[in-house]
């Protein structure tokens, strides 16, 4: 199988001068479809920012990114627009859906923005919310939803473009452990489903059972390499799928 | 429904401020604009509500009220022109009015030819009140006069000591430059003191044109008949069109009109941008995240400056309605107040192009926004 994420010596740090701090320093890692990988580390190790750089958010100093075979950062501008909205997904630690739209509405939204017809739109978000298991919610509003349900609906929206990557960042620190676990068992169903590749930053040590690796950042560098046992599935996996 | 029209909807309170700072300048600016033209409107009102479409005047005139005299016998001159059936004479002087009970005012008493199918009889006079100025010694004054002169119909009053007799009160012939009193022309020439020095001087001369001659092009053939020395032909727009120029120029309302406008909208360019600004950044991490996908700044912009543009269309509609709610007022309690539609429409446009410029301003967060920083 070949890798579908590969960075290759990647640079960045922050500030100038005196005041420069290096996050990132020649790091170099590959992912591949259909896994969890974890990626961990002290707060202020540089997580966010690999994340950005892989997920093409944020351009390093030096090194390359490259995912499904494109480099993310000999694209321009604008063509890495086009890359992200056609290939990557994004889930982030706040939900950030719109107070004013319902759950089917958020997740339809990516759609629309990117031309598709309202009924097919609409078709394709109710999908992407059943595969999360909230079909019934899909006329409820965020204040109508509890947390987990929130980032459940947040998952939805970054499946419904059918992305080869999803980027989530810190998803699970915003909820208890229980829900928490089961945003990341449902990210691993997704992995195993439809061989995506899922990046998972995070801090909480309770996820390495729903993860088929986990890297551990330090220095700038991989420190730690870890491949998991593959681990009993957890009975809340069942509900969410 | 659109993702800005849903937002705008939901949370409406909080677009709230940008409508009515867009209304209410619009409105500012619409009443004032009312205010302007009624007021300057009303120096003209004895040219516009005569039926004579072509007037002679003084060849230095500027402004209507302030018209020198000319011969009565130009009259005659004029009619030489095969495009005019008829022509009257309208003499304007000042006087000195003095009621019943001894208040005295400056007047400027209009001498007409007393019936209802004169050239110099005003629309608002038509009816019967032009024929009951037959009687001499009468005299008409307008409702909206009648508090300051002191009088009501059947009321008696002196005119520079001659006697005279309100036998009506018009509606609609009040100016802001003077206080007109209507009267015959024969009633006139009893009340001026020294009859000896305006035998044979009018202010006006009058014409009426035969059915589908062009006024224009009358008054062009006028102006190389008539000695350029002595007379100038217009027609009536032409008249009332320089005189409430010259009014607006010449008093400086205009500037400060202007003036007063550019800074109401300045205020509701500020206040509607701030809103918008406030709420794009209230839902920047929502934004965020569709930046984050791939969705073009432009998109999300789009989606601003339709909530913008609605703002601005419901700002007009709010406007429109409290500017006609004004337009009632002023009616009631005859303060002069006119709006054409023209006004209105710019108003309106004005209006959303304010709104639209504040939803453009409030963008700049949007192109500023870098998910990766937003996001961490
Ligand atoms: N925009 C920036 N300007 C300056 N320094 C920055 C910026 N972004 C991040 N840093 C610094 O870079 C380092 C790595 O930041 P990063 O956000 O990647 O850490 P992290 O591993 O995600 O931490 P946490 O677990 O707390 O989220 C930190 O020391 C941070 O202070
Ligand atoms: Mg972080």
């Amino acid at each position: 199988m070949t890798a579908s994420v590969v960075a290759a010596d990647l640079m960045h740090s922050f500030g100038r001068g005196a005041a420069q701090t290096r996050v990132l320093h020649r790091l170099s890692v590959e992912f591949w479809p259909g896994e969890v990988t974890l990626v961990m580390g002290a707060s202020g190790s540089g997580k966010s920012t690999l994340l950005a750089a892989l997920g093409g958010l944020l351009r390093p100093d030096a090194g390359q990114v490259s995912v499904s075979g494109t480099m993310l950062w000999s694209l321009t501008a604008r063509a890495l627009e086009r890359f992200r909205y056609q290939h990557c997904g994004y889930i982030f630690q706040g939900f950030n859906l719109f107070p004013a739209l319902t759950a089917l509405e958020q997740v339809a939204l990516p759609l629309r923005f990117g031309g598709e017809l309202k009924a097919r739109a609409q078709a394709r978000a109710e999908a992407a919310l059943a595969e999360v298991g909230l079909s019934a919610c899909a006329q409820l509003r965020p204040s109508e939803l509890s947390g987990g349900e929130k980032q459940r609906v947040a998952i939805a929206r970054a499946l419904v473009t059918q992305p080869r990557v999803l980027f989530a960042d810190e998803p699970t620190s915003a909820l208890d452990s229980s829900n928490g676990e089961r945003v990341v068992a449902l990210l691993q169903d997704i992995a195993h489903l439809h061989g995506t590749t899922v990046i998972v930053v995070t801090h909480d040590p309770q996820l390495m059972c729903h993860a088929e690796r986990v890297l551990q950042l330090r220095n700038g560098v991989i420190h730690q390499d870890q491949r998991m046992a593959p681990a009993v599935r957890s009975p809340l996996t069942g509900e969410a799928a | 429904m659109s993702l800005a029209r849903t937002i705008l909807l939901f949370e409406w309170r909080r677009f709230l401020p940008a409508l009515l700072s867009v209304t209410f300048a619009g409105v500012l600016m619409l009443v004032q604009l009312g205010l302007l033209v009624g007021m300057f409107g009303t120096v003209t009102v004895l040219a516009d509500s005569t039926a004579a479409s072509v007037w002679i005047t003084a060849p230095a005139t500027q402004s209507l009220d302030q018209s020198a005299e000319i011969p009565a016998s130009l009259a005659a001159l004029v009619r030489a022109n095969a495009d005019i059936t008829r022509t009257e004479t309208l003499r304007v002087r000042d006087g000195s009015w003095r009621s019943a009970s001894g208040t005295t005012l400056p007047v400027t008493v209009v001498g007409i030819s007393p019936s209802a199918s004169a050239l110099s009889c005003p629309a608002p006079l038509k009816q019967w009140l032009c024929a009951l100025l037959a009687t001499p010694n009468t005299v008409v004054v307008d409702r909206s006069e009648a508090n300051k002169l002191d009088t009501t119909t059947a009321g008696m009053a002196e005119i520079n000591g001659h006697r005279v007799r309100v036998v009506g009160l018009s509606q609609g012939l009040r100016s802001i430059g003077t206080t007109y009193v209507f009267t015959s022309q024969q009633t006139l020439r009893g009340l001026l003191d020294r009859e000896g020095d305006d035998v044979g001087l009018v202010t006006f001369v009058l014409a009426e044109l035969r059915k589908g001659a062009e006024p224009a092009t009358v008054v062009n053939d006028l102006l190389t008949l008539l000695p350029p020395k002595t007379a100038k032909a217009w027609t009536r727009v032409q008249l009332s069109q320089q005189s409430q120029r010259w009014w607006l120029e010449e008093s400086g309302v205009g500037a400060g009109f202007l003036f007063s406008t550019v800074l109401g909208l300045l205020i509701a360019v500020v206040i509607t941008s701030q809103t918008l600004r406030g709420v794009v950044l209230s839902q920047l991490r929502e934004y965020a995240t569709f930046r984050a996908i791939g969705v073009p700044a432009a998109r999300l912009g789009a989606v601003i400056v339709e909530q913008a543009a609605w703002i601005g269309a419901g700002g007009g509609v709010l406007m429109l309605l409290l500017v006609a709610l004004v337009a009632q007022l002023a009616q009631h309690f005859y303060v002069p107040f006119a709006l054409s539609g023209l006004g209105i429409a710019v108003a309106m446009a004005v209006g959303l192009l304010t709104a639209v410029c504040s939803g453009l301003l409030a963008l700049r967060e949007l192109y500023r926004l870098q998910p990766a920083e937003l996001l961490r």
